[in-house]
């Protein structure tokens, strides 16, 4: 990603970072973890991950609930501290600058975040004043996350009263308000509609090229990773695969799917069109 | 250092601005408060200011009740800026606030100065009556109440803030603020005078907080109250003979606040204090060599001091309690079906032998 490019974009949206932009120092790696581990009171929920996360990269990490990727991802927001293991964020180490790391990042969590007693412009500006943002500069920079999320006419709707993909658009564009150079979401889809989660996914390509933010996001549904450049699968609190998403299709092409089936049903009754035609499959019953 | 001190200060600011919204918004709220002091004004004052004598001073026992109650009004939204807080958690604000490049103090500092704020409005519309209770419209007189409303409102919002910061969640926040009400406002002086009280009953009425805001707005009353200052009723609170002036009540009230909000501060900026860790799945749980629900270990409850309940955290990270009535006080157990990625069974450490012996797993 050419950093260049983002500096004058005509929505006013800049880097954060001016020595970055003018591309006079190489960018640091959005994320670089090193044999990462969190133990919550005896029970492993991160153990071991290696992850080097590039600047301008959208990067999935895909697994099913318990995968890590919330731990992860509440680690990378310097909210957790990691049990060992080292951790950088957009060049800083979450254990000894949290406050720095916090200062270069925007974080949507799973569930939101947001106060529902308050207007839309009220949740952007709290945001605003507990980022340090310019109180000159808010009011212009408000204007235009809340055109890039669609959401101008709501400037003054009470949050309660938006529906589920407002605001999580919303969540999305208040993170992205203090020029962070990374941004952590955690599976940001979650709980929208198919409608809803098309919305999400098209704004958020909108912000991601406007801001040259680096997107970090965590998700249970892997068509969702196609809209990523390069994805990691968890497992366990493992990293299994790293990669583009073309690459770990292609990968697990070559790999035989086994199915393990309860006695009473056969393969014929799971996969009446599959069984004995495709090779990939291969029945195993119950012992 | 001067833009860092800047950040802070703002990020408190915005903390404050939010609740003044919200309460702006909830006027309600506001007026709904002025009924059960007015309640109590009514009710006791008029009923019980006919027993008891005023001494021929003129001054009568409403008089004597409206610092008191103006206290009291004060307590309430103070102490719910603790409940504020965990419902901020449960709300999921709370995470918005603390991924804010500042201090975690303060942000506590923000809800404080808001709950402050807040309480001492919410006494200070109270002042509105004051001519009905004999006091009178002297700027002066109402200037100095507020000026007591206002410290009175800080020392108990930073308790409610202590608690809230150490208690895990509304429920048990509510239960202690309850439990705690009852002395506090009794033991205050609000409804009759502190020197009937014996002696070692007025060494804890000098320890508790509402005390002090309610002898400090009596005696800036008195100050302001033509004859009364003699009045039996009026006689000040004595701790071992001696009688502490409006100042040094004022300062104790500082001193209790500001030692509250340093614990709570100190206790909330610790990291991973105000996450939850997430439940772990099943893949996490121990493992069993056949992976098909056959127990892993037991464990042996412990006993929370606190909430008086059985429950421990296990080394598969989950927190059991009590599992069925009966099993006595120090004796329950639990034991792990792992495996087949079913939560956790419960039972006496017998029963699981018996299960294994008899073949239990499938």
């Amino acid at each position: 990603m050419e950093p260049g490019i983002h500096a004058g974009s005509p929505s006013g949206v800049t880097l954060p970072n001016t020595e970055y932009a003018r591309g006079a120092i190489p960018r640091p790696p959005a994320v670089r973890a090193e044999s990462l581990v969190k133990t919550y009171s005896g029970a492993e929920a991160v153990r071991g991950i290696d992850l080097l996360v590039r600047p301008g990269e959208i990067f999935g990490l895909l697994g099913p609930t318990g995968a890590g990727k919330s731990t992860t991802i509440a680690m990378l927001c310097a909210l957790v501290r990691p049990t060992s293991g080292s951790l950088w964020v957009a060049g800083r180490d979450v254990r000894t600058d949290p406050v720095g790391v916090r200062r270069s990042i925007g974080v949507v969590f799973q569930s939101t975040t947001l106060d529902g007693r308050l207007t839309v412009e009220e949740n952007l500006r709290v945001h605003a004043a507990l980022h340090g943002l310019a109180r000159r500069r808010t009011h212009r920079r408000i204007t235009s996350m809340l055109a890039l999320a669609g959401l101008t006419d709501r400037r003054h709707a009470l949050v309660s009263t938006l529906p589920g993909g407002a605001k999580r658009r919303l969540e999305i564009v208040r993170s992205l308000l203090h020029h962070p150079e990374v941004l952590l979401m955690d599976e940001p889809t979650v709980g929208l509609g198919p409608h809803e989660r098309a919305d999400v996914w098209l704004y958020l390509h909108r912000v991601h090229r406007e801001s040259g933010a680096t997107v970090l996001l965590s998700t249970q549904y892997p068509a969702e990773t196609d809209h990523c450049d390069r994805m990691a699968v968890l497992d366990r609190g493992r990293v299994g695969d790293v990669g583009t998403p073309a690459q770990l299709r292609s990968r697990l092409d070559d790999d035989p799917v086994r199915l393990v089936l309860p006695p009473p049903r056969s393969l014929n009754d799971v996969l009446p069109h599959h069984a004995g035609h495709n090779p990939r499959f291969q029945a195993r019953s119950h012992t | 250092m001067a833009a860092r001190l800047g950040a802070e200060a703002r990020a408190t600011a915005a903390v404050w601005r939010r609740e003044i919204i919200t309460l702006l918004r909830e006027r309600l709220r506001l007026v709904l408060s002025l009924v059960q002091p007015m309640l109590l004004m009514a009710a006791l004052g008029i009923g019980l200011g006919t027993v008891v004598s005023d001494g021929g001073s003129g001054v009568g026992y409403v008089t004597f009740l409206f610092p008191g109650v103006m206290v009291m009004a004060v307590q309430s939204p103070a102490l719910a800026t603790g409940a504020s807080i965990l419902g901020d958690r449960e709300l999921g604000f709370l995470r918005e606030m603390l991924m804010a490049p500042v201090r975690r103090g303060s942000l506590l500092l923000g809800k404080v100065l808001a709950g402050t704020t807040t309480a001492t409005c919410h006494g200070a519309v109270l002042l509105v009556f004051a001519g009905a209770a004999g006091l009178p419209y002297d700027p002066a007189l109402l200037g100095s109440l507020v000026a007591v409303l206002v410290l009175a409102s800080f020392a108990l919002t930073s308790l409610g803030a202590l608690l809230a910061v150490c208690l895990p969640s509304p429920q048990t926040f509510q239960a202690v603020t309850g439990l705690l009400l009852g002395p506090l406002v009794l033991l205050s002086g609000v409804f009759f005078p502190l020197s009937v009280l014996p002696s070692w009953l007025t060494v804890l009425t000098a320890l508790n907080p509402l005390t002090h805001a309610v002898e400090a707005a009596r005696h800036t009353l008195t100050a302001h109250l033509p004859a009364a200052a003699s009045d039996a009723l009026f006689a000040n609170l004595r701790v071992w003979g001696l009688r502490p002036s409006v100042a040094e009540e004022l300062a104790a009230l500082t001193c209790f606040g500001a030692l509250c909000l340093f614990l709570a501060v100190r206790r909330f900026s610790r990291p991973d204090q105000q996450e939850h860790p997430p439940t772990p799945s099943p893949e996490h749980r121990p493992r069993d060599r056949d992976g098909h629900g056959t127990p892993t270990h037991t464990h042996r409850y412990g006993r929370s001091w606190l909430c008086r309940l059985h429950r421990t955290t296990c080394r598969c990270g989950n927190r059991h309690h009590l599992p069925r009535a009966g099993t006595g006080m120090m004796s329950g157990y639990a034991e792990h079906a792992s495996g087949d990625g079913r939560r956790s069974r419960t039972g006496r450490v017998d029963d699981v032998e018996a299960q294994r012996s008899s073949g239990g797993d499938r």
